[in-house]
């Protein structure tokens, strides 16, 4: 079951993301062009992403750089 | 040495590139086309606790990281851009004295520096985008060069985005043990010279819009990584944990797959409120999963230009390694063993603020600048660590 778990995650974000489809033509996109609407991190996050990196097992599924790099394992 | 023919082949190709979108403009003696971005970051963050690694899982964690960063990004036309960053990671650590112990007080570097560079080739081809990476990092004792690749497709009018992306990090790591001579503790051989690291790293993704103020995202990673995965200097102190306890290098696995996948949404409630939230789940097989999730809600602030203040709020749960230990757990007959805090069943939370500004076309911001952008936040771990990190960006275009 928990090596399984990611996949079944996968799975439900996937299929709760599929059923919202819809078209947004360009001109319905106001309120998607704000910066906070954008997916990325900001420039600055990267700090504290690299912090995390750094200070937990965890890395990735964040954008940015995995363990490599640095001299952190 | 196959591995590193290919980065030589990919870092001449990403050059290659470089010349020859810029060769004829630069040969009619006329500026170059297009936008030019430039941003300069700074980030500062200071840690403490008491539970070094460097000295076996006791000691001060003490530390400072300076980092300066400047960012360019030059998009030549509508199908051909060009980025890079450069910075270097300024640190100085309490625990720095504790690697070279018999070295004079004046020989030991009370900081240490990374350099790090990396240079990014974007192209436009056919409905797809494709992007080459190089980069490399260094340090006193540890030397990186990567490489990769990545390829992105819109579909559905830009409401739906495919990404992949390979990235390969090729490391070289100096054993210079727990005294920073190669030392590995009483009855080990002495280690000299410098070992591999390898580390390979495959993202999938997908985002899709989900309605007029909604977006969303799933990302798969996946890293694989083998050669020297233990850090040399880390110290394991042996049972029972009492003044004058052998103390050893720690010891891990040399290979590592990690697996991760993460979930974002965006929602905007209204002009003035945005919520970013994100969640992932983490495994590798080394014994550690984890669970991190985080909130932003963005209030904007009334002005001209684009501001949003907002709080940012970050929860995680991490089980630990198979292999860790707190000192005097391990006798030295074990396969693996560690006592990086970094590695042990730890719950950890951030919170902080942070602001952004955009001008629109035209405008500028201090008579200079088109955005700007500054968090804070403090991270505390139930083991007693805590941190404070701080940044800023100004940003400007040509």
């Amino acid at each position: 079951m928990k090596r399984r778990l990611p996949v079944i995650l996968a799975l439900v974000g996937l299929s709760a993301l599929f059923p919202g489809c819809t078209t947004v033509q360009p001109w319905e996109r106001g309120a998607l062009a704000t910066e906070p609407m954008k997916l990325d991190d900001c420039r600055t996050h990267r700090f504290e992403r690299a912090a995390e990196t750094y200070r937990e097992g965890a890395v990735g599924g964040a954008g940015g750089k995995s363990g490599g790099g640095c001299g952190c394992s | 040495m196959q591995l590193s023919r290919l980065a030589r082949l990919l870092g001449a190709a990403a050059l290659g590139t470089v010349l020859a979108a810029t060769a004829p403009a630069a040969l009619a003696g006329e500026p170059p086309e297009g936008v030019l971005d430039a941003d300069f970051l700074f980030g500062y963050y200071d840690q403490d606790g008491d539970r070094s690694p460097v000295t076996g899982g006791v000691g001060t964690e003490k530390l400072h990281v300076y980092s300066p960063v400047l960012q360019l990004a030059w998009r030549l036309n509508e199908s051909f851009s060009l980025s890079a960053d450069v910075g270097v990671d300024q640190v100085s650590s309490a625990s720095m004295g504790n690697i070279q112990s018999e070295l004079s007080s004046a020989s030991i570097p009370a900081s240490d520096q990374r350099f790090f560079g990396t240079l990014r080739a974007k192209k436009k081809w056919k409905s797809g985008t494709w992007g080459l990476t190089v980069g490399a990092a260094k340090e006193y004792d540890y030397r990186s060069f990567s490489y990769g690749i990545d390829w992105g497709l819109e579909l559905n009018k830009a409401n739906t985005a495919l990404s992949a992306s390979v990235r390969r990090f090729d490391d070289a790591i100096d054993l210079i043990g727990i005294d920073g001579y190669g030392y590995q503790g009483p009855g080990l051989p002495i280690t000299t010279g410098s070992g591999d690291r390898t580390t390979t790293d495959v993202t999938l993704g997908v985002s899709q819009t989900l309605g007029r103020r909604t977006v969303g995202s799933l990302e798969l990673f996946l890293s694989s990584q083998d050669g020297v995965l233990s850090t040399p200097y880390h110290e394991v102190v042996l049972g029972p944990f009492e003044p004058g306890a052998v103390r050893v290098a720690e010891r891990l696995p040399d290979s590592r797959l990690r697996k991760a996948v993460a979930l974002r949404l965006s929602h905007s409630f209204s002009d003035r409120l945005v919520l970013r939230s994100g969640y992932r789940f983490y495994t590798d097989d080394w014994g550690i999963s984890a669970h991190a999730v985080e909130l932003e809600p963005h209030f904007r602030l009334r002005s001209e230009r684009e501001m949003w203040l907002f709080p940012i709020l970050r929860f995680s749960t991490q089980a630990g390694a198979d292999w860790f230990g707190t000192p005097g757990t391990f006798t030295g007959t074990e396969t693996y063993y560690t006592s990086d805090g970094d590695l042990a069943e730890t719950t950890t939370q951030k919170y902080g603020v942070g602001f952004t500004l955009n001008t629109k076309p035209g405008q500028t911001w201090l008579g200079i600048f088109r955005r700007f952008e500054a968090r804070a936040a403090v991270y505390d771990r139930d083991d007693g660590l805590t941190a404070f990190s701080t940044s800023f960006s100004f940003g400007w275009t040509y």
